[in-house]
């Protein structure tokens, strides 16, 4: 969420303060504030046109709350799931699986593609990567983190093959888990083994 | 749900998090990897308003690296007045830990990292270069370009409206008209 929390639009990229319309130009650009240069090309797009929603619906806020993107006068309620834009309850297109702002919203309806755009969801694959891995130091409980550690990759697995990317490295990670596994009974084997020649 | 289409333009980890950034056909995405958790932003070219190159050097990335290897370094200075024992086991010492502050120090120093930023009105996309300067160079040219197509072709002016000297007013009678060359 933090990622688009504070963007304001243009920046200096060396010290992130806004920068205004009058320090915008092509070529080198030394910055006002902390006055180190960055080389910079200009683009100015036209606004595109907006959903047209009444700018008097003052929406009560708190006070530090961030204001919406299209209604500087309203508080922001929630951010646009694909763009992370601001929206207050105007600008809002809850469409059940997520909220977006109108643009995104007639890009995603466009596209006819209504189907839920995750911003955030868990990475079960570098979950189960440093389950593996860290499991590697605790050999007496092996067969738990192997056990573990292969669920984690499972659905890992599955996330990469939703997403169309490279499985080899869960398949690396299901191997560890297993060697894990398998290992860890060895020793438990061994343990009981030495045990009862102990005993006799 | 991912663009199968995409093409990586550049990746950066940081003990904080771990950023990539592809190129689809209307943005850059941005996915940024954060305590196991994966968010995705997304920065139209139509959005885009500013493009910036810059190269940097890290002033906290350089101090902290440059202590380190100096502290190893000062340990090593003194291990190696304790006798021949003390010089190797300070040298072992230093190459294990504090070599590789060294070389990171050195880096950093000589190379810096040249930073691409692209700022949409509505989010940015950041990407690092180490080493491949002219990689560096080419990436920002090549989302200037496509930033340009995409906002030529998005904001285009209708293909009816009329040409620019049919507006233009008759000439009146009373302006003299240079004579017609012979
Ligand atoms: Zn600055
Ligand atoms: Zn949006
Ligand atoms: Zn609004």
């Amino acid at each position: 969420m933090a990622i688009a929390l504070a963007y304001a639009g243009p920046q200096c990229p060396r010290c992130g303060i806004v920068l205004t319309a009058d320090h915008l130009r092509n070529g080198i650009i030394t910055c006002p504030i902390c006055v180190r240069p960055f080389e910079a090309t200009v683009f100015t797009p036209p606004e595109r046109p907006r959903v047209a929603v009444a700018e008097t619906h003052v929406v009560a806020g708190p006070v530090e709350a961030n204001a919406c993107a299209n209604h500087a006068r309203n508080a922001a309620v929630t951010s646009c799931a694909r763009c992370g834009l601001f929206i207050c309850s105007l600008c809002e297109m809850n469409v059940g699986t997520g909220s977006y702002c109108p643009s995104c919203f007639d890009r995603v309806r466009a596209e006819g593609t209504l189907a839920p755009v995750a911003t955030r969801y868990r990475d079960w694959a570098s979950i189960a990567r440093l389950t593996a891995i860290v499991g590697l130091l605790f050999y007496i409980f092996w067969p738990f983190v192997g056990g573990l550690a292969l669920f984690f990759a499972v659905k890992g697995m599955r996330q990469r093959k939703e997403q169309g990317r490279s499985r080899i490295g869960m398949a690396i990670v299901m191997l560890i888990a297993i060697g894990e596994i398998v290992g860890g009974i060895v020793i438990y084997g061994f343990m009981v083994w030495a045990f009862t020649r102990g005993i006799k | 749900m991912i663009d199968p289409n995409r093409t990586l333009l550049g990746k950066w980890s940081s003990p904080l998090n771990r950023v990539r950034v592809y190129q689809t056909a209307e943005g850059l995405d941005v996915e940024t990897h954060e305590h196991f958790e994966v968010a995705n932003t997304r920065v139209f070219y139509e959005d885009v308003q500013l493009v910036t190159i810059h190269r940097e050097y890290g002033t906290l990335y350089l101090t902290l690296t440059g202590l380190f290897s100096f502290g190893f370094l000062l340990l090593f200075g003194y291990m190696a007045t304790l006798g021949e024992a003390g010089v190797v086991a300070g040298a072992v010492i230093f190459i294990m830990m504090g070599l590789p502050f060294t070389v990171a120090f050195l880096t950093r120093a000589f190379w810096g990292v040249d930073v691409v930023t692209v700022f949409g009105r509505r989010s940015k996309a950041t990407l690092r270069f180490k080493f491949r300067k002219r990689h560096a160079r080419e990436v920002y040219g090549k989302i200037c370009a496509l930033v340009r197509a995409a906002q030529r072709v998005a904001f285009a002016p209708p293909a009816e409206a009329s040409p620019a000297e049919s507006l233009a007013p008759p000439i009146p009678d009373s302006v003299l008209l240079p004579p017609p060359e012979q």
